[in-house]
This record gives C-alpha cells, structure tokens and sequence, in this order.
C-alpha cells in the first residue's frame, strides 16, 4: 500500500515554496494558458522550470492543469509549451478533455492524470480513461471514498479525491452559467462564481420568494476522515485552491500532512478537533463533508450567511529575511506592538512569539504598522525564509471560537 | 426551396405524438424514462407505449439514458434497461463516459448516440470519442458555432446533432436545491420547478430551476430558438437539429411549428416565440468569443518581465526617506535601476545608498536579500525593478 499524498494547489511561486515548505508530497499549478483559473497569477514555462527544481529538490512533485475545454484554435498553442514542461520536469499533466489528451500524447510522453473537470464517477467510465492513457483519475466530488476505492481496484487505475476546499455545485465542467450571463468561459478559466450570488427563488418567472445562497455549496472539509482515505489506500488526497492565501496553503498542508502521517503511523496524532480548529482559523465558508463518507445532502448547501462563523486568524506576513540574529517579517496586516504573534513551523506546529522587541526597517521601536511594512523581530531557531507568520482576529465578543463551524 | 436538418423531438406529453407526427421533417422521438434521463415523466410502460406508438408511425425512437452516474446507478440503469423491450427502440443516447462505454457491450445492437455537449469543442477530441465509443450520431456542443461546426462536418462521417428549439441546460447538480427551502405539494413532488432570480446578474433574468429525483438542472434565462436559422444549420452539415418541447405546450407549439414550416412569415415567427419563454437566445449560433475577455483579468504590471534583468520587488518605501526592497540579482551604488510600479508607470532612478536589514551601510548588495536603498520616487509596495540596460555606462 502507498502512503496517500496530500496534493496542494500553487497559484503561483509563493505558494509553490509555501506548500513544499510546509509538507505537500506534490502541488499542481497552471501555465499561462489552457487551465481553469485565468485570474491567478500561475506560471511562465520558465517558472515551472524553477518550480519543478524547487519542489524535487524537496522531494516533492508537480502537476501542470491542463483542464480547460480547448477549441482547436487553443490547441494549435499546446505542443510547444509542452516541450516546455517536459523538458522542465513536470510530473504529470491534469487533463479533461480528449483533445487535449491526444495532443498531449502526440507531442510529449508527459503522464497523464484526467481532471475531475471530466466528472469521472464510476468504474466504467474509469475503465474508458484509463484506455486512453490516463493513469490516475482526480474523481468528481460526488464520488464517497469507498466507491473512489472499488474504482482504483476494479479499474486497475489511481485515484485521487477532493479532501478540502471550496466545491463547485455541479458537476465538475457541467456548469456553463459564466458562458451565457458574462459571456466569459467558465471551462475556459473565466468563471465569474454565478453560484456564489445570492437569488431570490419563486414559483414564478419574478415572483416573489425568499433570498439565499441557494446554489452555492458549503467548503468540503475532510480531515475527520483522513484515516479512510489512507486505510482505502486512496492515491491522493487534493487540496482545492489556486486562488487561495499562502495561510490557507499553509494550514491545509499542515492539518492534512499531520492527518495523514498519523493515520499511516497508526500513530495518535493532533486530533481531528484540534486540525479542525487549525482549519477554522482561515477565512473559509462553512464546512461540509461533502459526499465523502455519504452523497452530499441538503445540509451541504450554503443557503445563508448569517450562522456563518469568522475565522479566527489572519496572515500576519512572511518572514522575507533571516540573519544570526534576527528576521525580518514583510506584514500582510497591520500589528500593535506587544500582540503575541504566531509562526507556522513545518511539522511542528504554532509557536508563539512575543513583539515588544519588534522594530521597524529603520531599527526603530514602533507602536503600530500598517501592512506591507518591513518589521524586525529577535531570531527564533525554527524561523526559516517563506515562512508564516499568523495573528488573532479581533472579533465580536458574540463569536465563540472555541465552537467549530463543522457541519453537515 | 432550401434544405433543412431532420427534427428529432422530446415531447412534453406522449398524447402529443401525433402533433409530431405531423410535423414536416420530424424523424424520431426522445424516449425519457424518468430513471434513465434527466429529465423523464414516463414509467416503462410509458415509455414503451410511446416507443410502440411512434415506430408504428414510422418514427425512430431513442432510449434516452443521460444521467451522470455512480456504480450503483449505471448498475440500476442496465438492469432497468434490460427490462425494456429493446426492439421498440433503434438507439440509445448516453453521455457518461461509463455509461457509453458499457451500452457499447452490452447492448451492442442498439445504436449509439453520444451526448458531446459539455466541452468537446475540438476535432481530436471528437474524433477521439467517435473511435472509442462507435457513435452512430453525436449531439454537439451549442456552444459551438456553425462555422466550427462545418468544420467538424467535413472531418466525420457520423450524424451531427444541435439544439435548435428548446431550454438551455446550464447547470447539472446532483444535490437537491429546491426541496429543502421551499414547501411543496404533494402533487408536484416528483418533479418540481421554480425560478431564481439574482440581484448580482440582473433582475429580470430568471433562470428556471427544475428538481427531480436526479438532482437539479438549471436553465438559461432565454430559450434557445434557432428555428429560423435550420437552413443555415443543415448548410453547415448538421443532419439532426433537436426540438425539446418538453418544458412547454408542446402540442400547440409543434402546430405552430409546423405552419412556419409550410409558410416562413413574420406571423409565424411570431406565433411560434410567443409560445416560448419572454426572451429567446440564438447562443452561439453565430460566435463564440467566451475568451476574449481573459486578458483583461490580470494586472500584467504585477508580473515579472521576461525581457528586462529582474533586480527585486519594493516592499516598503517612505517617503524621502527611504525604499526597502527584496533583491534577487546583486545591484550596486550607483546602478541605474528603472522601476515599473502595479500602475504600470515606469521611471529610472540610480542607487546611491544601500544599507542591510542591521543597518549597516554598504556599497553593493551582493545576496538576494532585504536592502535599504535611496527613496525612489514613484516606487510602491509591489513595485518592480529592472537593470535598466540602456543607461549610459560609467
């Protein structure tokens, strides 16, 4: 049995070295074309050369999207970017459509993963990919674990499932709202979130009726069952998000690495409300277990805003310099003097740090700056370029933090 | 008189078949059990009493099984499937990639037709499909246009099919979205429709929302009406154009339809919308330009040039005082550097200070690193710097 690899999104290089940094087996990313998020700032071929280093450096792997539903006049551009990627060292290419797939292997001997884009659901349709030379399958969402492990077996075939992140309601590339309202591709890379709007519903073009998030689902929150992605022997375990925070690619990774060595250890690790609370602590939807353990119910629908709970931390900032005796944090938000500081220590957890000492750039003690701000704080031993520095929010003493947001 | 596509129809009621019958040009029915497609109202009695009905009218008829499936529900399907008195039907329509795959073994006698409608918008990977699955027809993608659509006309042999009359599936979930919120008869309870409405996209827009069994389909504001373009449609190779009544009064429309037939008036134009929804669409009938928009996502100043030497980005800067910037490439006192700000405004300015993060001062920084330069005017957070090659030297 092979130990599940958490696969963690990059948006772009910061969040490439975040995630190896922070214990990914693997990241996926998107060149400059032919993926699904178009707004992120993804990669030139020639940072995916430096991404590939990076992260093999680490021993982790990269995947180049290549999940956009391409007209030919897209694929016309393909062959030489693949030549690009191949000669960077990509481990495999995320696909979705035949096109693509075809023209993947004409050009390249790239390996191929197909994209839950394609909406695999069931063995047969396994089967098929995996005879047009697929060798893992990314499974739609509203595939349970243990139906994900009968195809892996069934279909000879890898798999991987979604085991956190936000979640279209349709079915993956089922979805063309964008296409028709905004004119902009949603298969494509353009999709403008029409699901996330909030619609009045009524029995009747116009009518009157209540208003609500009805089509929007809750985030898909996994870690309680981290254990049955590694005792079903599931490939991967993928961590949605290209768009996201480096304090999200940090905290997911670390909550899922942690997850997931404990279960393959059969050790006692941070249990699951101690990660849940770690995830809680980033901006985030409310949770949903979404259809890993049963298909995703009525609970799983977001419908409104106003149970949501806040998260409880904000990035602080990235420490950008460390010398003999000090390091340098570039502040994301701003931070009074004296405010206990949190850094995310790869594998060791949080560590917490006092800033009386803290100065400015100039060397000057400060009461308060604002972010995008060089500060100086005394050395920790496990600080290290890249990594994240977190503070509490204040919130309304209404909110209870010590309550999850985990549901359905 | 100008050549025009067959219709292939979905009806709202099967009491309506012989409206289709009558129907110039209509050569097969949409068979849609209400456990196999996804959106059905007949039982397997229903739907082999239709079938019956419409091949003793000389119609064909099509097994309409075009679910997203799980194991136990392909599984449910074939069994379901297996008990229908398969010679009423001449094919069987699929889009799951397993369902596909499995019609082809085990009911190789039944024709196949192969939903390509989401995506599938290139040749390789049409042709590709048609390989694997041995389709005798492929409905397409409306969101390709005709031009795109000849072009696949003349690389495939196989019948092309495209929506011409009817609602626009734009959303497929198999979650429950209706039934939770909304208090519903009993009498509607298999099948239930409602409309929503956002303020984010326009008030009058109202996408209807249909809830069965089989999750939730969401529709386009406009319906799809290409009727007066079949010419155009048969013109650029499609042999069958679809005509879905079934959310509509399908007998009154399939008359309508079969009088602008005979007679192409503006009368019969007119007679025929008014029985549609109040907005129509033509989609991408014409063009498809959903990626034009894409370059405008992104502020390009907040990337890195590929054409000039990077030096480092500015994190901080204070005014007359100093910039503090993050350096990848070694720069020195007396460098002419030129500063691309996220506005996209680009200046020069030459280095006449630098200090460490210990405030040390130095005259070159040789380590990517933080450093302290000179106040650089013009410079914010984000800010980039390039060598400035053009720069006299000395």
């Amino acid at each position: 049995m092979r130990q599940t690899e958490i696969l963690a999104p990059a948006g772009n290089m910061a969040k490439l070295e975040t995630a190896v940094r922070y214990g990914a087996d693997a990241v996926y990313l998107a060149g400059p074309k032919f993926g699904l998020r178009t707004a992120a700032d993804n990669f030139s071929a020639e940072q995916i050369a430096t991404a590939c280093a990076f992260a093999h450096q680490r021993g982790a792997k990269v995947y180049v999207v290549l999940n956009g539903f391409l007209f030919d006049e897209d694929l016309a551009d393909l062959p030489p970017f693949l030549a690009e990627i191949e000669a960077a060292g990509v481990d495999a290419v995320i696909v979705s459509d035949l096109g693509v797939m075809r023209t993947v292997a004409e050009h390249s001997r790239l390996t191929l993963h197909l994209s839950t884009q394609a909406s695999a659901l069931n063995t047969h349709a396994a089967k098929f990919w995996r005879d047009q030379g697929v060798t893992r399958l990314v499974l739609g969402r509203e595939v349970t674990l243990e139906e994900a492990a009968r195809i892996q077996h069934e279909a000879d075939v890898e798999v991987e499932l979604f085991g956190h992140g936000a979640m279209c309601m349709a079915y993956s590339g089922n979805c063309t709202i964008s296409n028709y309202t905004a004119g902009r591709d949603s298969n494509r890379g353009g999709c403008i979130q029409s699901c996330r709007f909030k619609y009045r519903m009524s029995d009747q073009r116009g009518g009157a009726g209540d208003a609500g998030y009805f089509l929007s689902s809750k985030d898909l929150q996994g870690v309680a069952h981290v254990d049955q992605f590694v005792s079903l022997g599931i490939d991967s375990l993928k961590i949605e998000g290209r768009m996201k925070s480096e304090l999200y690619v940090a905290t997911t990774v670390q909550a899922y690495t942690a997850a997931r060595d404990a279960a393959w250890l059969k050790q006692a690790g941070a249990s699951p409300e101690d990660l849940m609370r770690e995830l809680n602590a980033m901006s985030h939807r409310d949770y949903t277990n979404g259809s890993l353990v049963a298909k995703a119910g009525p609970d799983s629908v977001y419908l409104h805003e106003d149970d949501h709970l806040p998260h409880s931390h904000d990035l602080l900032g990235t420490l950008v310099e460390v010398t003999d005796t000090h390091m340098a944090l570039f502040t994301r938000n701003p931070l009074q003097r004296g405010e206990v500081v949190e850094l995310l220590v790869p594998r060791q957890g949080v560590v917490h740090l006092e800033t009386e000492a803290a100065r400015d750039i100039t060397g000057k003690l400060f009461d308060r700056v604002s972010s995008n701000r060089i500060i100086m704080l005394p050395k920790h031993p496990a600080a290290e370029v890249g990594l994240l520095m977190r503070k509490k929010r204040h919130v309304p003493k209404t909110s209870s933090h010590a309550q999850l947001s985990q549901t359905g | 008189m100008s050549q025009k596509p067959h219709l292939t129809l979905s009806l709202a009621k099967p009491d309506n078949l012989n409206a289709a019958v009558a129907l110039n040009g209509c050569r097969e029915i949409l068979i849609e059990h209400r456990d196999l497609a996804r959106v059905g109202f007949l039982d397997s009695e229903g739907c082999t009493a239709l079938a019956r009905d419409a091949k003793a009218h000389g119609l064909r008829t099509v097994l309409v099984w075009d679910l997203l499936l799980s194991d136990n529900q392909l599984l449910a399907g074939a069994a379901l499937i297996r008990g229908l008195d398969l010679a009423l039907f001449d094919a069987i329509r699929v889009q799951d990639a397993g369902a596909a795959r499995y019609a082809k073994d085990a009911f190789p006698h039944l024709e196949r037709q192969l939903v390509l409608e989401t995506g599938n918008h290139n040749l390789p990977g049409i042709l590709s499909w048609i390989a694997a699955i041995e389709p005798r027809r492929v409905v397409l993608s409306n969101e390709l246009p005709m031009p795109l659509v000849a072009q696949i006309r003349a690389a495939v042999s196989v019948e092309l099919e495209y929506l011409a009359l009817g609602r626009l599936l734009i959303f497929y979930t198999p979650r429950k979205l209706v039934s939770p919120v909304t208090t519903i008869l009993a009498e509607e309870q298999e099948t239930v429709e409602r409309f929503v409405t956002s303020e984010e996209d326009g008030k009058n827009k109202h996408f209807p929302l249909i809830e069965n069994q089989h999750g939730t389909f969401m529709y386009y504001e406009k319906d799809m009406f290409l009727v007066p373009y079949l010419a155009e449609m048969a013109a650029a190779g499609v042999d069958y154009a679809r005509i879905d009544t079934k959310f509509f009064d399908d007998a009154a429309l399939l008359a309508a339809l079969q009088v602008y037939l005979a007679d192409s008036g503006a009368a019969q134009v007119a007679a025929l919308k008014a029985l549609l929804g109040p907005r129509l669409t033509r989609g991408f009938f014409k063009s498809n330009r959903t990626d034009k928009q894409f370059k405008r996502l992104k502020n390009k100043y907040l990337a890195v040039r590929d054409d000039a030497v990077y030096v480092g980005e500015v994190l901080e800067t204070k005014k007359k005082s100093y910039t503090a910037l993050k350096s990848e490439q070694a720069f020195a006192i007396g460098d002419c550097l030129q500063l691309q700000n996220p506005e996209g405004k680009v200046s020069t300015t030459t280095i006449q200070s630098i200090r460490n993060s210990s405030g040390q001062a130095v005259t070159r920084a040789e380590q990517p690193g933080i450093w302290v330069v000179n106040h650089i005017s013009g410079a914010s957070a984000g800010s980039k710097l390039y060598l400035d090659l053009t720069a006299p030297e000395g």
